[in-house]
């Protein structure tokens, strides 16, 4: 290892030592309250891998995590939500649909429902990965109390191996800035 | 009229003064010098003098107009009384017809060129954007006051205290024209030392190549001072050379000053310290000739110019040499990091796709490396031809020395200080051959003009392109002008217009800050603003916001204090925290006004670990090494079983171990094996962010469409919270509502 002149360092402390620069600090001014035992573990955004996750499924959302991500919903799904604050958002939603589905049902419509209000309606013509993501209006939304996201496909995929109904894959979904 | 009368009334004001109290100096030291010497080291040695007494007026409040009008007039009238415009001492001997008129010919159609565009109006960048913007606020200030938040202010300024002088009377280009007066005084000196030791004709050949070189001819005509060091460089040269024949002891002293000087004008020409030091050490280890009382006479006239530097960022930076060095001193000023990435910039220009491209880009080219010397000099090697005379290995082991600093700045104007020692020891050959030297001479006279510059330079090289006469007589008023060739002014202009008096606005890129009284915080430019632009962009880049939380969960325990140490090595991480929350049981601890917060490295931002907010983080500014560390006192023993570390993603390499102090005081470690998890984005962060920026003062942004970020900015404007005032040339200024 190579070794350092001990002038510098010497002089540097000579130097350094003469400046009133603490290096030891109280805790500031505190911008928001303490995170405290949440009365609802209910957040604004979750990925399906999250392990709160689960809290945030009210009906269609299946409870195996596939492939450490994903997760299968039925044709109907519904999720719900802790807001703190109601302006400026969007909901976003990441989710696929597989190709091997489209060939039995042909091209698919789904409808994204924010506290009953229809919040669009997109048609899918092919298989693949898609983010969706679209302003909500704050009049739809409220604080302190769930917010329900309904995710609705027009035509449901029958699993050949065993005949289950499904929808399609959802990777994450919430609302975001 | 009148402005142009202030302009040059400043210049000539600031320059006559220098001059005469060179003159005392001079007279007073009784010195053995020509008739055409004295003027040219009385510039050099007054200049050192009024940058002392400027530096002395602004420490002490009084950098004021009137104080300097009055104090110039006083020195004047004291010189003429004492009859100081009287030239002395011998007349050097005369420079044969053929190559004074070979070197003045060409050279008085630049020096109109040059004059008149140091008097018209200044838009250089460096020049409007730092060495006049402090120059600016020293005046509105009438001195110094600590400044932690541009690093420029923390480089050594003794050029800019002659420019403080100049403006404060006849503004900008007051101090572009004293820029100017050392312009015209290089080629001067270099003649007069041609004619002192007999390479009149190589003089005036270097002298001419010199002074003609496009990059020398701009920089020299704004407020940059990079022709000023090469002056005062060549002068130190000049006079020590002198002290070899002489052996003069008030010499030294007066070398002392000057090699302090140096250092005082820009800290790169340390150098030329180190050389005046060697050289006399050098000569009289030779001749076995005490050296202590003259190194000591040499050393101790030399502080007098460095140390008020010195002690000021001393005193106010924690650093004697900020912004460099901060790793042996550390400060909470400027950031390791950015140091190590300014350095690197400085050495890579960015544009740049080789070093081997240095060579063309600096002679011919223009753009990339900022200026060209002229493609006369890609005939440097025939400089190497003057090691045969001993004069000429002087020449170039000075210009050597003097052009180490280059490996650090590879700039074009970083190569002015050496030039003049390349220019003569090209000359010394040259001279033999009047046709070649006549040729090269008039050829580099017509390739340095701007019309015949311009047909094979870079489009955007950095270079005069006119004679704008009509501005500089301010026939055009310097606000039109400016407008039009100048896009960084109207950006000022609205800062200017469209924010309040003590406005403190944060940007990205530097602004001509010479023509704003505002406060302009730029992001690179401290670690103060460095935090800030962390801040704002922990709310549009995705990997910065607190989305990580790595919890150490042990059985439950009496500690007197927590310590998170980060053991992993390398780069390009660093280490940074959002939040360290400490849990007994499902109850997080809440923060106690006695609890002692500590961090290595940079302690001083400790508290953003510890805020609660999302937008801010405690941030090492450093690559990882093993032993940073967060760590909590707490005032008395406190039980804890679980601490949770809430953390960006930028940050792939950390590796933690968390350790807890007993109450014996022994150390104990309790985990380094943490559970991870994401956690969502948080809301709120653009709001949060913007909420941080006004706890510190900013009330204004100014975001360029080219800004990472901008267009976020422009869509989302509401949700930051912020108002578009106005828009110049690309740059949108908003109000923090």
């Amino acid at each position: 290892m190579a070794r350092r002149s001990p002038i510098l360092p010497a002089l540097s402390l000579l130097l350094a030592g003469c400046t009133g620069i603490p290096d030891t600090y109280a805790p500031p001014v505190q911008r928001r309250p303490l995170t405290a035992p949440e009365p609802s573990p209910l957040t604004h955004f979750i990925a399906m891998k999250d392990a709160a996750a689960e809290a945030h499924f009210l009906s269609g959302v299946s409870r195996h995590l596939e492939g450490g991500a994903w997760r299968w919903l039925e044709p109907r799904a519904e999720l719900m939500f802790r807001l703190e604050s109601v302006a400026h958002l969007r909901f976003v939603m990441e989710f696929a649909i597989p190709e091997i589905t489209f060939a039995q049902r042909g091209p698919a419509v789904i409808s994204i429902s924010v506290n009953g209000h229809l919040l669009e309606r997109v048609r899918y013509g092919k298989g693949g990965e898609y983010r969706f993501e679209k302003a909500v209006p704050a009049a739809w939304l409220r604080t302190h109390l769930n917010n329900y996201v309904t995710l609705e496909i027009d035509k449901p995929w029958v699993a050949p191996q065993d005949g289950a109904r499904l929808g399609f894959i959802l990777k994450s979904a919430g609302f975001l800035e | 009229m009148p402005q142009a009368f202030y302009i040059l009334f400043g210049a000539s004001l600031t320059v006559a003064v220098a001059l005469a109290l060179g003159m005392l100096l001079l007279r007073a030291l009784d010195l053995d010098l020509r008739r055409q010497e004295e003027p040219l080291v009385a510039l050099a040695a007054g200049a050192a003098c009024l940058s002392q007494l400027v530096f002395l007026a602004a420490t002490l409040g009084l950098a004021r107009k009137g104080v300097f009008q009055t104090f110039g007039l006083a020195v004047l009238a004291a010189a003429l009384a004492r009859g100081l415009h009287r030239p002395q001492g011998e007349t050097l001997p005369a420079l044969p017809r053929f190559w004074k008129r070979l070197f003045l010919v060409p050279a008085a159609p630049f020096a109109l060129l040059y004059l008149f565009n140091a008097m018209a109006p200044e838009m250089s960048p460096d020049g409007s954007a730092y060495h006049l913007g402090l120059v600016a606020r020293y005046l509105r200030h009438h001195g110094f006051e600590p400044l932690t938040t541009n690093m420029y202010a923390n480089l050594s300024q003794g050029i800019e205290m002659l420019y403080l002088f100049a403006f404060s009377i006849g503004r900008h280009s007051a101090a572009a024209l004293v820029h100017f007066a050392f312009l015209a005084a290089l080629p001067l000196a270099m003649l007069a030392y041609g004619r002192r030791f007999g390479l009149g004709p190589a003089a005036a050949l270097g002298a001419l190549f010199v002074f003609l070189s496009p990059v020398v001819g701009q920089d020299g005509t704004t407020a940059y001072i990079d022709v000023a060091v090469a002056y005062l460089l060549f002068v130190l040269f000049y006079l020590v050379q002198i002290w070899d024949r002489q052996r003069n002891t008030r010499l030294v002293a007066l070398i002392g000053l000057l090699a302090g000087y140096c250092y005082a004008a820009k800290y790169t020409a340390f150098v030329g310290l180190v050389y005046a030091a060697g050289f006399v050490a050098w000569r009289l280890r030779r001749e076995r000739q005490p050296l202590l009382r003259p190194l000591l006479a040499l050393g101790l006239c030399a502080a007098v110019p460095i140390i008020p530097w010195i002690a000021r960022n001393w005193i106010w930076l924690a650093n004697p040499f900020s912004p460099f060095f901060n790793r042996w001193f550390p400060n909470p000023y400027i950031h390791l990091s950015f140091e190590q990435e300014y350095l690197h910039h400085m050495r890579n220009y960015i544009g740049l796709r080789s070093h081997w491209e240095i060579a063309l880009e600096v002679t011919v080219r223009g753009t990339v490396l900022c200026g060209l010397l002229g493609p006369l000099f890609l005939f440097a090697p025939l400089g190497l031809a003057a090691l045969r005379e001993a004069t000429g290995r002087r020449l170039l082991a000075a210009g050597l020395l003097f052009g180490l600093p280059y490996a650090g700045n590879i700039g074009t104007r970083f190569l002015i200080p050496p030039l003049p020692f390349l220019a003569l020891a090209m000359g010394l050959p040259l001279a033999r051959r009047r046709v070649l030297a006549a040729a090269l001479a008039l050829g580099h006279a017509a390739a340095s003009w701007p019309d015949l510059l311009g047909l094979y330079c870079d489009r955007n090289a950095w270079r005069l392109v006119k004679i704008p006469v009509r501005q500089a007589l301010r026939l055009e008023p310097e606000e039109s002008w400016l407008t039009r060739k100048s896009p960084p002014y109207p950006i000022a202009r609205l800062l200017e217009d469209a924010t309040p008096p003590g406005s403190r606005i944060l940007t990205f890129n530097q602004v001509p800050e010479a023509y704003t009284t505002r406060e302009v915080l730029v992001v690179y430019q401290a670690a103060f603003n460095a935090v800030l632009g962390d801040i704002l962009w922990s709310a549009i880049i995705p990997e910065y916001p607190p989305q990580r939380q790595l919890t150490f969960r042990f059985p439950p325990a009496s500690l007197t204090a927590l310590r998170l140490v980060q053991t992993n090595r390398g780069g390009p991480d660093h280490w940074s925290v959002g939040e360290l929350r400490i849990f007994q049981g499902e109850r997080e601890l809440a923060r106690r006004p006695l609890w002692r917060l500590r961090a290595r490295p940079n302690p001083w931002d400790v508290q953003l670990a510890f805020d609660n907010s999302p937008a801010t983080r405690w941030r090492s500014w450093q690559i990882l090494y093993p032993g940073m560390f967060l760590e909590v006192h707490f005032p008395r023993p406190q039980r804890v079983d679980r601490v949770a570390v809430e953390c960006s993603r930028d940050q792939y390499r950390i590796r933690l171990r968390l350790e807890g102090r007993l109450p014996s005081g022994q150390w104990r470690p309790l985990g380094d094996a943490p559970e991870e998890a994401e956690l969502p984005p948080p809301l709120g962060l653009r709001r949060a962010a913007v909420h941080e920026l006004k706890r510190r003062g900013v009330s204004h942004l100014l975001v360029w469409d080219e800004d990472f970020g901008a267009e976020d900015f422009r869509k989302n404007a509401v949700v930051w919270g912020v108002t578009m005032l106005g828009e110049r040339n690309g740059a949108r200024l908003y109000r923090l509502d």
